[in-house]
């Protein structure tokens, strides 16, 4: 049976989200962070990632959650930071207030990925590629957009590239305890 | 897949309740945060943590404890609904009372379901009365304390659950925690009337279990029952029992369930009543009763017999044919009651015009007859001039 281009085109999507999550997990896994889902799911909340006490370590349980975008088609302002337009559903689900209105901090990470599946993973020598990157966004505070528009526009700093140290720092909210972490 | 709570459901728990519950059963807290808190079961997979949430004005407060409820009860391999129930009833006395009437679980005939709780609203009214009483009586009197009826009146029945059918009462306890304002309070004295009560209930249970195992096994009839008259059983006690086994129809089993704030160590074990100790227990009930002397017992009839040997100042003995006036409902009796001699002139003036008379006194009821002893407050209803002649 050959699919529509509609078809197609969901097939896609739905592949591409599922790949764009699992590209988090390995990098939040390979950081040395627990990384799973939560039952019953928050609304708009992906994955939850933590760092889970070790007994070497002075360090208590710490746990945050984030919303997974992705996106085959990045777009990159003139000064070469990334882009992303998100809905206003899912940006609204993220700007709330910490303690307020979550007791987890919340994060957005949208993961670029090549337009096509073949590209998003791919095997060198005694080396998996994972394409292409990620980067994370802290909305929490931020004004919601509600009913003003269906999207905003937001920009990612360089320096939100999602890697180890990164995801790290987003996690201890200490950069040089990340610093530590990532090289333990 | 989870289901989120209803707001409804969390709403019932104290939030307090959620440390608690997780404290008592075995789960230890490591590590807190500004919003709440990480905990692990001891035991289980020490890298696997439940977060509770501290403040139940944040948002996704109950999202969360739907998370927890989840997780616990996966952790516990129990069901979301037994730790729900768990979570709820930590502030209360539960009353387990298990039945096996046959037939599917979770499921009880009319009839047996009627029979039953009339039993349970019966046992649980033999310890709030005797909680009211100084000294221990074979029967409990007609007329109850206030405060056993005030207990009556707030016990709960709640939701059965199956297995087979589970009846579940809770009485209301007060909102101290006892133990840390009376710490001296070893026999628990200071303890609200419904602790008292339930204390009651189960060690009052508990010995007519043993009195029932020791007449059978030594074939010694009610005497084990009437030995421990002292230490709780009633022939109330025994009619309630019999009455939840529908007549010893089916077994029981008692679970006490105390409340976590406020537990009772000593009380713990889980009391079995077979349908044989049970048949034992409802003969005990009738046998304990015909023995005693029922206090306070008014008869409303008509006087269908009188006897007197002696002169006309000599008191006499009447009959009358009748019922007791707390139970109208009840069986037509024939009462034998001795007059003074005034009295016994009005009973005959009574008898000639067929008019009614009542009495009080104290009712022993044998195989033979029922007699009321000390008789006092004798009137013939509807005579002349008045309806009460004294």
């Amino acid at each position: 049976m050959t699919l529509s281009i509609a078809q197609h085109r969901g097939y896609h999507s739905g592949l591409q989200g599922h790949f764009a999550e699992q590209y988090v997990r390995a990098l939040a896994g390979a950081t040395g962070f627990s990384v799973g889902k939560r039952d019953p799911e928050p609304e708009g909340i992906d994955l939850a990632i933590g760092y889970t006490r070790r007994p070497d370590l002075p360090w208590g349980n710490t746990t945050i959650e984030v919303s997974v975008k992705s996106t085959h088609t990045p777009l990159y302002s003139s000064s070469g930071e990334f882009q992303y337009d998100i809905k206003a559903a899912h940006h609204d689900v993220l700007c709330g207030t910490y303690g307020i209105d979550f007791d987890i901090r919340r994060y957005l990470v949208v993961v670029a990925v090549p337009p096509k599946r073949q590209h998003f993973a791919r095997m060198e020598k005694r080396r998996l590629i994972l394409s292409n990157e990620a980067y994370f966004l802290d909305l929490m505070g931020t004004t919601p957009v509600g009913n003003s528009a269906t999207k905003r526009r937001l920009s990612f700093p360089h320096a939100n590239l999602l890697t180890p140290l990164t995801l790290a720092e987003v996690l201890f909210q200490d950069a040089g305890k990340a610093l530590q972490w990532v090289s333990v | 897949m989870g289901q989120r709570l209803k707001e409804s459901t969390i709403n019932q728990i104290p939030v307090r309740n959620y440390a608690y519950y997780l404290q008592a059963n075995g789960w230890e807290e490591v590590d807190t945060d500004a919003t709440g808190s990480y905990w692990n079961k001891v035991g289980s997979d020490p890298g696997v943590y439940s977060w509770l949430p501290s403040n139940p004005d944040v948002r996704t407060f109950s999202l969360r404890i739907s998370q927890l409820v989840e997780e616990v009860a996966k952790v516990e391999g129990r069901d979301v609904n037994e730790v729900l129930r768990d979570l709820t009833d930590l502030q209360r006395d539960v009353q387990e009372v298990r039945t096996f009437p046959g037939g599917k679980s979770g499921s009880i005939t009319l009839g047996q379901s009627s029979e039953s709780i009339q039993g349970l609203h019966k046992w649980v009214e033999s310890a709030a009365v005797a909680v009211g009483m100084d000294e221990a009586a074979v029967i409990l009197p007609r007329r109850k304390p206030p405060a056993a009826l005030a207990l009556l009146r707030s016990t709960e029945l709640l939701t059965p659950i199956p297995g087979s059918f589970i009846w579940r009462l809770s009485l209301p306890l007060g909102d101290h925690e006892l133990e840390n304002q009376f710490p001296f309070d070893i026999d628990g004295r200071f303890e609200d009337y419904a602790r008292r009560t339930t204390r009651r209930l189960y060690a009052s249970t508990r010995v007519t279990a043993e009195a029932a195992s020791e007449s059978l096994s030594q074939d010694t009839g009610v005497e084990p029952f009437r030995a421990r008259i002292t230490e709780g059983i009633t022939a109330d006690l025994c009619d309630a029992l019999s009455q939840i086994s529908v007549s010893g129809a089916t077994p029981l089993e008692f679970n006490f369930r105390w409340s976590r704030y406020r537990p009772v160590p000593d009380a713990n074990e889980q009391l079995a009543l077979s349908t044989e100790q049970l048949e034992v227990i409802g003969w005990a009930g009738k046998e304990l009763r015909r023995e005693a002397l029922e206090p306070d017992v008014t008869v409303k009839g008509f006087v269908v017999r009188l006897t007197r040997t002696g002169p006309n100042i000599m008191p006499g003995k009447i009959t009358i044919s009748g019922s007791e006036t707390h139970d109208p409902q009840g069986q037509v009796a024939h009462y034998w009651v001795e007059l003074s001699a005034e009295d016994y002139q009005k009973a005959q003036d009574a008898h000639s015009k067929y008019e009614e008379v009542t009495v009080t006194g104290d009712l022993r009821r044998s195989t033979r007859r029922r007699e009321l002893l000390n008789p006092s407050q004798f009137h013939v209803l509807n005579g002349p001039g008045t309806h009460l002649a004294e």
